[in-house]
């Protein structure tokens, strides 16, 4: 980021932030402000994640608006010139990963036995606002199958969520939470 | 060591060269990372509209399916407002419906927050059918388009009549038919962002075409519906009214017609009356004279129901009268009916009317006709027709009747009867006719009344399924064999 404030980023690598952003986007995608919408939640920045974080390499901050006059787009958290930045972009493959990742852990976590009830609390940019309500489908379906297909299954859509890591609390984007009671 | 510094420096030029060509290879897999996002962009946005499409249709044949099942406008309009927020994602939805009476277009449905004095400013809007606001949508037989930012008046006017910093506005109905009404979505100007743009050929639109197809359909059935209720409810009254009309025409028919056969001695009379459903104006009487001579009238007025009716008892009250006054002939009698008749019926209408006097001690039968079927006589095995020439009664004044008489001997037989019989049709339409009531009162001599006989053939000739056309009426006069 070569020009930025609070937590608005004027220029990326010199050049105006909007105009790195079209580099990512369909020709005519961006024309008014508002066409932004459509692309807000599957394209978003990474910065390098704290130390603390040991499991991560970058961190996930969405970009709910721009302004076409300045060339400016907003990011969620104040952010400091000079810092390296990335985009990102949806990923079903890392996605489906990460769910297989999760169930190995629940099921070494249950040692064996049975879970009874799980929740889920699931960011609500992950699903038909970043995918396809079938892969959505899809991929609910194949993490309740790995865990087990009859356990009861409850939760909600979460939006902002706001959680440790490391005892290190802070803004969380695309979060998939599972509590599995045995 | 002099080829140090030139080792070095060459290997510095190496990794100069190496920098400059991972940089290049950086940049060009960097590029083709944004080409891969940008596609994977594009085609997400394909697969979005293809799923929107069959998310749509799939709701459209639902909606459909809602709307072949009701025909209460309200839950029509209350269907798709509800379509177009719910599935379509436009913010509102305002239905305006054409009111012939008032050739004005009001508002009839609407969704969509609007806050009281919104609504109250909404529900009370209506437009002249000649009003500029409304002219560019209804000449447009498809859709139009008000996008933010519109410069055309008219649009934009109707936008803040409704609220709408952008809508597409839909005539209902399809050529030639004239429209029943507009169907209009949008959004405001602080929801526009979140809500489904209004592109002209996007998703959302073809499939609110769609929908204003199937809305239009419902409507127009439902007023075809409700005007052929109408149209039976109008014809039921009509036919409650003839109903109506037919029992009163029967009631003065029937009182027309005499309660009693006289009893001659050594004379049989055999009276028999049928009337249509509909009922005509047939009439028979019996008139007791002076000298113990019997008057015999068998008439049939044109027309049917309550006219027909009417005409028929004036003329039979005529008869009476005139027969009453004074001892008239036949034909005297006839004459004089007419001469008061032909200035009071109606122009189209006219009686047919035969009268006979019969002397029954010496079987004397003096006779006229005003253009009445003629009487057969049965006599020897023969049937002979009782002629006598004259115009029906009321057609024409001044007219003179003919007079005749015959002697009826023992055993003789005379039948008056009512077009309805010879007229009469079978299945195939072949009527009754004249020739074949001659040879059968020919050929019943004998046994059962003639009447019953006569009857007996005729639903023999015209089949079970035989509805009555017009009355029949049959009296017979039969001077017994000592």
């Amino acid at each position: 980021m070569t020009r930025s404030k609070g937590n608005v980023i004027y220029e990326i690598d010199d050049k105006p932030a909007v105009e790195v952003l079209k580099e990512y986007l369909p020709e005519q995608a961006l024309i008014e402000e508002r066409d932004w919408m459509r692309y807000a939640i599957s394209l978003a920045l990474c910065f390098r994640a704290p130390s603390y974080m040991k499991d991560e390499e970058y961190v996930v901050r969405g970009v709910p608006a721009l302004r076409m006059a300045d060339g400016s787009i907003i990011v969620q958290t104040e952010v400091s010139e000079g810092t390296s930045v990335w985009f990102s972009s949806r990923d079903k493959e890392k996605m489906i990963t990460g769910l297989d990742r999760m169930a190995r852990q629940i099921k070494e976590q249950l040692g064996g036995e049975k879970p009874k009830l799980v929740f889920q609390f699931e960011c609500l940019t992950r699903g038909k606002t970043m995918l396809r309500e079938q892969e959505k489908l899809q991929l609910l379906k194949r993490f309740r199958q790995s865990l087990d297909p009859d356990v009861p299954w409850a939760g909600f859509y979460t939006i902002g969520e706001i959680g440790p890591v490391e005892e290190h609390n802070g803004p969380h984007l695309f979060t998939y939470v599972v509590l599995a009671l045995s | 060591m002099e080829g140090l510094p030139e080792a070095s420096g060459k290997r510095d030029e190496q990794v100069e060269q190496q920098l400059v060509l991972l940089q290049d290879e950086n940049g060009r897999l960097s590029e083709q990372i944004k080409r891969l996002v940008r596609t994977e962009h594009e085609l997400y946005q394909f697969q979005e509209q293809l799923d929107d499409q069959i998310r749509i249709y799939r709701h459209l044949y639902e909606v459909g399916k809602k709307l072949n099942a009701t025909l209460n406008l309200g839950e029509i309009l209350q269907i798709a407002t509800q379509f177009v927020l719910y599935q379509l994602g436009f913010e509102r939805c305002v239905a305006l419906l054409y009111d012939p009476e008032t050739n004005t277009f009001y508002v009839e449905a609407h969704d969509g927050y609007y806050d009281e004095s919104g609504q109250s400013l909404l529900t009370d809007l209506r437009y002249s059918v000649d009003d500029p606001v409304l002219a560019l949508i209804l000449a447009d037989r498809e859709r139009v388009i008000c996008p933010k930012g519109c410069d055309q008046h008219e649009l934009v006017a109707l936008g803040k009549a409704l609220d709408m910093a952008e809508y597409v506005a839909f005539p209902l109905g399809v050529e030639p038919q004239p429209s029943t009404g507009l169907l209009i979505a949008g959004n405001t100007a602080n929801s526009a962002a979140y809500r489904t743009q209004i592109q002209a050929d996007s998703e959302s639109v073809v499939g609110l075409a769609n929908l204003v197809s199937q809305v239009a359909t419902a409507i127009r059935m439902r007023r075809e519906i409700q005007a052929r209720e109408e149209r039976l409810k109008q014809q039921a009254h009509a036919r409650e009214r003839i109903e109506q009309e037919l029992h009163v025409a029967r009631r003065i028919q029937q009182a027309s017609l005499p309660e009693a056969v006289p009893a001659l001695e050594g004379w049989e009379i055999y009276p028999s009356y049928l009337p249509a459903r509909e009922v005509g104006g047939d009439f028979y009487d019996f008139l007791e004279l002076e000298d113990g001579r019997l008057g015999l009238v068998v008439g049939d007025a044109t027309g049917k129901g309550v006219p027909a009716a009417l005409v028929m008892s004036t003329t039979c009250g005529m008869i009476r009268a005139v027969t009453q006054a004074s001892d008239y002939s036949p034909g005297e009698v006839l004459q004089r009916v007419n001469e008061a008749l032909a200035t009071r019926i109606p122009a189209n209408m006219f009686v047919t009317c035969f009268y006979g006097v019969l002397d029954p001690g010496t079987g004397s039968f003096a006779y006229a006709n005003a253009g009445h079927d003629l009487p057969y006589v049965r006599r020897g095995g023969y049937a002979e027709e009782l002629m006598a020439r004259g115009m029906p009664l009321g057609l024409m004044p001044g007219m003179s009747y003919e007079e005749k008489e015959i002697i009826l001997g023992e055993g003789d037989r005379a039948l008056f009867y009512s077009d309805g019989l010879v007229e009469a049709h079978n299945p195939e339409g072949a009527m009754f006719g004249f020739p074949r009531l001659q040879s059968l009162v020919a050929e019943h001599a004998q046994g059962e009344p003639l009447v019953d006989f006569l009857m007996e053939e005729l639903y023999s000739f015209t089949g079970k399924r035989w509805e009555q056309e017009d009355d029949i009426t049959l009296v017979t006069l039969q001077r017994v064999a000592q």
